[in-house]
C-alpha cells in the first residue's frame, strides 16, 4: 500500500498539466477572472491536502520507491524552500517601504501586484477548502489545481493525470515556462523598473542553478540534471524575455518608454568617477602646472560597441547562450544574432524607436528561439560538448566581463553547470580542485555588484581557459 | 601715455560687443562650410567683417602682457591680463587638453575620423573656432580659448580701444563682458551649449566631464584677470544672474535637443542628473532568511533598503526627473524676489519634468514647447536680477533658506548639492548675524569648507554616509544662523 501510494505521489510533485485558462502561469488577470471561470474548472485544494505524513508530509525521506517519491516533499518545501516564504516576505519592513514607494493603496500582502507572484493568487471560487493564500508559492502553484486528481493520483497513468489538470513539470521546457512565469514575467506578472526602484530585486533566472538552489524536493532524474536544464532554461528565458519586451512596448508605449528594466541594471547604475580633469594643478599664485594623467574608467578604456552612452538591450539573456547555439546549431546562430541585433539597434534609440517595430523584432527573435528549443530539447549533454562550452565561455572572457555584471553572473552559472560534466585528458572535471577553486573565485567576483571588477573577472576566466586548453 | 593706454585697455578685457554673425557664442553652425559662414557674415548681413587677430596682438608687455601687475589705473587695468590668462587660466589650456591621452581615448570611443585636435566637435569649445576667412595673420587655433573668444574679434577696435571709450569699442565689435548677463551668456555658450556646441551623453560616456556651471564660482576659480571693484556683481548678483541665464539656456538646449535627437535617440540622457541613474545599487539579495547546516531556512537579518528607497520618490519610482540642478537652489532667490514668478516657474518646470519622466513616450514637440515657455519665464526674471543689490539681509535669508532645505537638496542628487554648496560659498561671506559677518564663525567656515568637497567628488554623495554628512553640515550652518 505504501509502495502504491509512493509511486503515485511522485506524480504530484514532478509532473502536472494545467489547462491553459487555469494555469497560474497564464491565467488572465488574477482577481478579475471570477465570472469567466466556469464551475467545471478544478479548484486549488491547498497544501493541507498534500501534507499528511503518509502522503508528502513525512518528516524524514522514506524508502525510495522506483519512482523516486520520498514522501517528505511537503516537509522539505515548507522548511527548505523560499517559495514557502513568498507570502511572509510581503509582511516585512522592506515590502512596507516598497508599498509606500509604489504609492499602493493597500498593504503589499493585499495587493494584486505583489500577490500574483508571492502567493498562489487564484480567484475565490477556485480556492478549495484548505486553500490559504498565506502558504505562498505552494504545491499547486507549480503542479496545477488538484481537485480532480487529488483523491486518485496514486498509481494512475501520468498522461491521464496531465489531462485532469496536473502540470507537466517533468517536461523541462514546461518546467522552465512555469518558473519563467514569475521569474521573468507574463501577461499578469511584471517586475518593472518602478518595482525595482521601489526596492524589489532585479529578476535573474537560470534553471539549472535555481533548481539546485531550491533545492529539489524530488529525486533528480538523470536526463533532467546538469546541462540539459541549463540549455532548456536559457532558451525559454530568452524567448520569454523577448515576449516580455514585445508586451511591454504595447503596455507602456503611451505612458513611459523605454521600460528601463529592459536594460542591464549596471549599464546605467554604475559608478561615475574622475569627473574632474587632473591634467593641471595649481601651484604658487594659482599658476597652472602639469599634474598627473587623468585616469579613464574601465568602461571608457574598453570602449563601446554601439554609440557611447546608449545601453543595449540586456545582453544577459543571450550572451552566454550563444556559445551553445554556436556549438550545436551554427546554422541558427547567424539568424538569431541578426534578429537580436535588430532588437538591440532599436532599443539603443531608447524612446525614439517605434514600439511596434520593437515588438515585431522581439517576436521574430522569440520565434527563432522557440524553433531552436524544439531542436535542443533532445540535445545530449556529452562530456565533449560540455568541454567545448566550458572552453568557449571561458575563452570569451574579455567580452563577457565587459558586457556587464549580469552577463558575468550568467557565465559563472554556466561554468558551474558544465564543469562537473566535462572531462580533461579523459578524466572527469567533477571535483577538480583547480576548477572548484576558480569557480569559487568567480562566484565571489559576482557576489556584490558594487565590488565587481571586470579586469579581475576576465583574468580569472582566462586562468580557467588556459587550464582547460593546457 | 601709459595712463591713456591703460584706461583704454580695460575696455578690451572687461567689456566688448560681438556682432551676431561673428559671435563665438552665437556663430551659425561651424559645421557648415566656413566659406558659406563667412559669406553670410560678410556680405549678406552688410556688417563689416572683422578679423580675429589672435592673442599675440594683445600680448606685448606694454599692453596686456606685463609679467607683473602694473600700478592700477583708475579704470583698473593691470596690464598683466594676457600673462594671467596664459599662466593661470584653464582656458589657455583648452586646446592642449585635446592632445592628451584621455582625449585620444574619447576620439576612439566616439569613432571620430579625425583626432580631437582637428575635430570640429571638440574645437568649437576648446578653441576660438572661427572660419579661416576671418582669422588674421597672427591668429593661432592652438591658443585655445583666447582673448577674442570672450572679448570679440579685435580688428575693429584694436586701435580704437585705447582712449576712445567703451561704447566706441562695443560699436566696433567688442563683446560687452562688463554686462553680467552678456558675460553669463558668453560662458554658457560653451559651459551649457548653444546651437553648435553640444556636450551630450555620448561625449560624456566617451570620457568628457559633465557640464556644471555657476557664474560666480567659476569667475573666482578662473581666476579673474581683471581688477575686482565694488559693484561688479561678485558677492551674489553674479550668482543670481548666472543661475537665471543657465536655467534659461538649459531649457533652450532641451528644446533644441528634442528637435535634433527625436528621430535618432531620445531622451538625451545628459538631460538627467548624472547620479539619478549612475548610483550604486546594493542589497539586491534578500537577507531575511539564511540557511542552517541542513539547508533549512532560518530567520536572517533585516534586509536593508538604500537611502533612496528610504527617502521615497516624489514622482514615479524609477523614472528620473529633468536635471533639477538648474533651479533647485535658484528657486530660493526667485521666492524671495518675485514670488509670483516662482509659481509660474515651478509650474512650467513641473510640466517639463512630467514630460521628461515619460522618457521616450512623450511628444518631443510638447517638451520643446514647455521648455521654451519655461525659458521665457526665466528670461523675464533677468531684469529683476540684473540690478539686484545683495545686502547682508538678503544674503542671510538665502543662507537660511538653502540650509533649511538640506534634506531635499541632498536627496535631489550630487549636482543639486554642488549647486547649493556654490551658492553658500557665495552668500555666506556677505551674510551677517547680529551685525557680525557669518564667515567669521569657525563652525560656519568649517562646515562651508566641508560642503565644498562635493565639488571635487560629487560621486561621493552617492553614499548614505556622505549624504548624511552633507545634511549635517548644512544643518550646522542653519542652526548657527537661526539660534538666538
Amino acid at each position: 500500500m505504501r509502495h502504491l501510494c509512493a509511486s503515485a505521489v511522485v506524480v504530484v510533485l514532478i509532473l502536472g498539466v494545467l489547462s491553459p485558462s487555469l494555469s497560474v502561469g497564464q491565467s488572465s488577470a488574477p482577481g478579475q477572472a471570477t465570472s469567466s471561470a466556469g464551475s467545471s474548472t478544478p479548484q486549488y485544494m491547498g497544501v493541507g491536502s498534500c501534507s499528511a505524513p503518509q502522503c508528502h508530509g513525512s518528516v524524514r525521506p522514506l524508502t525510495t520507491s522506483k519512482a523516486g517519491v520520498r514522501q517528505n516533499e511537503y516537509t522539505h518545501w515548507v522548511s527548505v524552500e523560499k517559495h514557502a516564504r513568498a507570502y511572509e516576505v510581503l509582511l516585512k519592513e522592506r515590502s512596507v517601504i516598497m508599498a509606500k514607494n509604489l504609492k499602493l493603496p493597500e498593504p503589499a500582502e493585499q495587493s494584486d501586484r505583489c500577490l500574483v507572484c508571492h502567493a498562489m493568487h487564484v480567484p475565490k471560487e477556485l480556492q478549495g477548502q484548505k486553500y490559504q493564500r498565506e502558504d505562498g508559492v505552494s504545491c499547486e502553484a507549480c503542479h496545477g489545481p488538484a481537485q480532480v486528481w487529488l483523491e486518485n493520483h496514486v498509481g494512475r497513468d501520468y498522461k491521464d493525470l496531465l489531462k485532469e489538470g496536473m502540470y507537466d513539470t517533468r517536461n523541462l521546457a514546461k518546467r522552465a515556462e512555469k518558473c519563467a512565469s514569475c521569474h521573468i514575467g507574463d501577461e499578469t506578472r511584471n517586475v518593472d523598473h518602478e518595482l525595482i526602484a521601489a526596492g524589489h530585486p532585479d529578476l535573474v533566472f537560470e534553471l539549472d542553478t535555481f533548481t539546485s538552489i531550491l533545492p529539489p524536493h524530488w529525486r533528480v532524474a538523470q536526463d533532467e540534471g546538469g546541462g540539459k536544464a541549463w540549455v532548456v532554461g536559457q532558451a525559454v528565458a530568452l524567448r520569454e524575455s523577448l515576449k516580455r519586451l514585445a508586451r511591454r512596448t504595447q503596455q507602456q508605449a503611451a505612458t513611459t518608454w523605454p521600460e528601463f528594466a529592459e536594460f542591464e541594471c549596471f549599464a546605467c547604475h554604475h559608478e561615475v568617477k574622475n569627473t574632474k580633469s587632473t591634467y593641471y594643478s595649481r601651484g604658487a599664485e594659482k599658476r597652472l602646472q602639469p599634474a598627473g594623467e587623468w585616469p579613464a574608467s574601465w568602461r571608457e578604456v574598453r570602449g563601446y560597441i554601439g554609440v557611447a552612452g546608449l545601453p543595449p538591450w540586456n545582453p544577459a539573456r543571450h550572451f552566454v547562450f550563444r556559445q551553445f547555439v554556436q556549438a550545436t546549431a551554427p546554422d541558427v546562430r547567424a539568424m538569431l544574432e541578426q534578429e537580436l541585433h535588430n532588437v538591440d539597434s532599436l532599443m539603443a534609440k531608447v524612446g525614439a524607436n517605434n514600439p511596434a517595430q520593437i515588438a515585431a523584432a522581439a517576436n521574430r527573435a522569440a520565434q527563432t528561439v522557440d524553433a531552436l528549443l524544439g531542436r535542443i530539447m533532445d540535445q545530449k549533454m556529452e562530456p565533449n560538448l560540455a568541454g567545448t562550452l566550458l572552453r568557449n565561455i571561458a575563452g570569451d572572457s574579455a567580452a563577457i566581463a565587459g558586457a556587464g555584471f549580469r552577463v558575468a553572473e550568467q557565465a559563472v552559472m554556466a561554468l558551474q553547470t558544465f564543469a562537473p560534466l566535462a572531462q580533461k585528458d579523459g578524466k572527469p572535471l567533477k571535483g577538480d580542485a583547480f576548477m572548484n577553486d576558480a569557480i569559487d573565485k568567480l562566484l565571489s567576483a559576482v557576489g556584490k555588484p558594487a565590488a565587481y571588477n571586470p579586469q579581475q573577472f576576465s583574468t580569472q576566466m582566462q586562468a580557467i581557459h588556459s587550464f582547460l586548453t593546457r | 601715455m601709459r595712463q591713456l593706454g591703460a584706461a583704454a585697455i580695460v575696455v578690451l578685457l572687461v567689456l566688448g560687443v560681438l556682432r551676431p554673425p561673428h559671435s563665438v557664442g552665437q556663430t551659425p553652425a561651424p559645421m557648415a562650410s566656413s566659406a558659406a559662414a563667412s559669406k553670410a557674415a560678410g556680405s549678406s548681413s552688410g556688417v563689416q567683417r572683422y578679423f580675429y587677430l589672435g592673442g599675440e596682438s594683445c600680448a606685448s608687455s606694454g599692453c596686456h602682457g606685463s609679467a607683473t601687475p602694473r600700478k592700477a589705473s583708475r579704470s583698473g587695468i593691470l596690464q598683466n591680463e594676457h600673462a594671467q590668462w596664459l599662466s593661470k587660466d584653464k582656458h589657455a589650456k583648452a586646446y592642449e587638453v585635446l592632445l592628451k591621452p584621455r582625449s585620444l581615448l574619447m576620439a576612439k570611443n566616439l569613432k571620430m575620423s579625425t583626432p580631437p585636435s582637428q575635430s570640429e566637435r571638440c574645437l568649437v569649445c576648446h578653441t576660438l573656432y572661427v572660419p579661416k576667412e576671418v582669422r588674421g595673420p597672427t591668429f593661432k587655433l592652438e591658443e585655445g580659448v583666447s582673448c577674442e573668444a570672450c572679448h570679440g574679434q579685435s580688428e575693429g577696435w584694436l586701435g580704437l580701444h585705447i582712449g576712445h571709450g567703451h561704447t566706441a569699442s562695443l560699436g566696433a565689435g567688442m563683446y560687452d563682458t562688463r554686462n553680467l548677463v552678456k558675460r553669463a551668456e558668453k560662458c554658457a555658450s560653451c559651459h551649457i551649449g548653444d546651437a553648435t556646441r553640444n556636450v551630450d551623453h555620448e561625449l560624456i560616456a566617451a570620457g568628457h566631464p559633465d557640464l556644471v556651471f555657476d557664474l560666480e564660482t567659476y569667475t573666482n576659480l578662473m581666476p579673474q584677470h581683471w581688477r575686482t571693484v565694488p559693484g561688479d556683481g561678485i558677492g551674489g548678483r553674479a550668482w543670481a544672474i548666472g543661475q537665471v541665464v543657465a536655467l534659461r539656456e538649459s531649457l533652450k538646449r532641451l528644446a533644441q535637443r528634442t528637435q535634433q535627437r527625436a528621430a535618432t535617440a531620445w531622451p538625451e540622457f545628459a538631460e538627467f542628473e548624472c547620479f539619478a541613474c549612475h548610483h550604486d545599487v546594493n542589497n539586491i539579495e534578500s537577507s531575511y532568511y539564511r540557511r542552517d547546516r541542513d539547508n533549512r531556512l532560518q530567520d536572517g537579518d533585516k534586509w536593508d533598503v538604500s537611502w533612496r528607497q528610504q527617502r521615497g520618490y516624489s514622482g514615479v519610482a524609477g523614472l528620473p526627473p529633468w536635471n533639477p540642478a538648474r533651479y533647485f537652489v535658484l528657486r530660493q532667490v526667485v521666492q524671495a524676489l518675485a514670488p509670483e514668478s516662482r509659481v509660474a516657474l515651478d509650474q512650467e518646470l513641473n510640466t517639463v519634468s512630467s514630460l521628461m519622466m515619460q522618457v521616450g513616450a512623450s511628444d518631443p514637440a510638447k517638451i520643446a514647447a514647455a521648455a521654451n515657455r519655461a525659458a521665457q519665464v526665466a528670461d523675464s526674471l533677468l531684469p529683476r536680477v540684473a540690478n539686484l543689490e545683495i545686502n547682508a539681509d538678503l544674503a542671510s535669508m538665502m543662507v537660511r533658506n538653502i540650509t533649511s532645505d538640506s534634506g531635499s537638496i541632498a536627496g535631489a542628487g550630487p549636482r543639486v548639492a554642488e549647486q547649493a554648496a556654490m551658492a553658500l560659498q557665495t552668500f555666506v561671506p556677505v551674510a551677517r548675524k547680529a551685525g557680525r559677518p557669518l564667515a567669521q564663525d569657525a563652525a560656519v567656515a568649517g562646515a562651508l569648507q566641508k560642503l565644498a568637497q562635493v565639488r571635487d567628488t560629487p560621486e561621493a554623495l552617492n553614499n548614505r554616509e556622505q549624504f548624511e554628512h552633507f545634511v549635517t553640515q548644512m544643518r550646522a550652518i542653519h542652526s548657527f544662523l537661526t539660534q538666538p
